[in-house]
């Protein structure tokens, strides 16, 4: 999993701030201090941290590195497909297994929530296509 | 993004395309495989326009947001800034090619 340091360089590049930017937003002194966060790994105190958290949008465990979810509303979507499968012992494996993964990406167009049902059969379309997909190999 | 670049897109084999049963309020989905694939998964309930539609609206979440973030489910997000991006950018190309 990748260390702050790295957290914090993706999310501002991807932001399309620059050091000096990111440094007045939070009140630092000089763009120095975000350098040593970015390529030594310090690790900034509690204020910072939190301030960091609110100008990218996600949870401070994203940022530290120990989550790869990051923020409330992936962990929320995460947890209601937990629930849709739960029922169903194979799809449930696959799925604790699936959002796991650090490159998962999954995006939906739709016009209201989904029921629970609707979720099983996405994942069900996401399975397939995995199992197919691995059956290429032999 | 323009239409030459949707055709190279698809053309590299890297985007599967499905036809699919999905359930009410669910158009469509796109799915990152580990095979490094683009899965786009499309109700079989839309008519051809609508159908065309979700294609374009998930062949810019491909191009814009897959590639630019790590790790994403974006279950419930319809309301968020990226799915409007996504149908704004679908209307604009399906006009172009009605």
């Amino acid at each position: 999993m990748a260390t702050f340091g790295e957290r914090l360089r993706y999310l501002h590049e991807e932001k399309g701030l620059k050091q000096t930017e990111l440094a007045k937003m939070l009140n630092l002194e000089s763009s120095s201090t975000i350098s040593q966060y970015e390529t030594i790994n310090r690790i900034p105190d509690a204020y910072i941290l939190q301030r960091l958290a609110e100008i990218f949008d996600c949870s401070i465990d994203y940022l530290l590195g120990r989550s790869n979810i990051r923020n409330g509303s992936i962990s929320a979507a995460l947890n209601k497909v937990h629930a849709a499968v739960s029922d169903d012992p194979e799809l449930l494996a696959f799925w604790q297994e699936l959002s796991e993964r650090e490159d998962l990406q999954t995006l939906f167009r739709q016009t209201k929530d989904l029921s629970p049902e609707a979720i099983k059969r996405v994942i069900r379309y996401i399975k397939m296509v995995e199992d197919e997909e691995a059956a290429e190999e032999f | 993004m323009n239409l030459k670049d949707i055709n190279r897109l698809i053309k590299a084999g890297d985007v599967r395309i499905h036809v699919i049963k999905l359930s009410p309020g669910l158009y469509g989905f796109v799915y990152f495989s580990r095979k490094g694939r683009y899965h786009i998964f499309i109700s079989e309930e839309l008519s051809l326009p609508g159908r065309q539609e979700v294609l374009l609206h998930e062949i810019h979440h491909i191009v814009e947001d897959m590639s630019r973030i790590a790790y994403i489910f974006g279950l419930d997000m319809q309301w968020e800034q990226t799915e409007k991006e996504a149908n704004f950018f679908a209307r604009r190309i399906f006009r172009k090619i009605k």
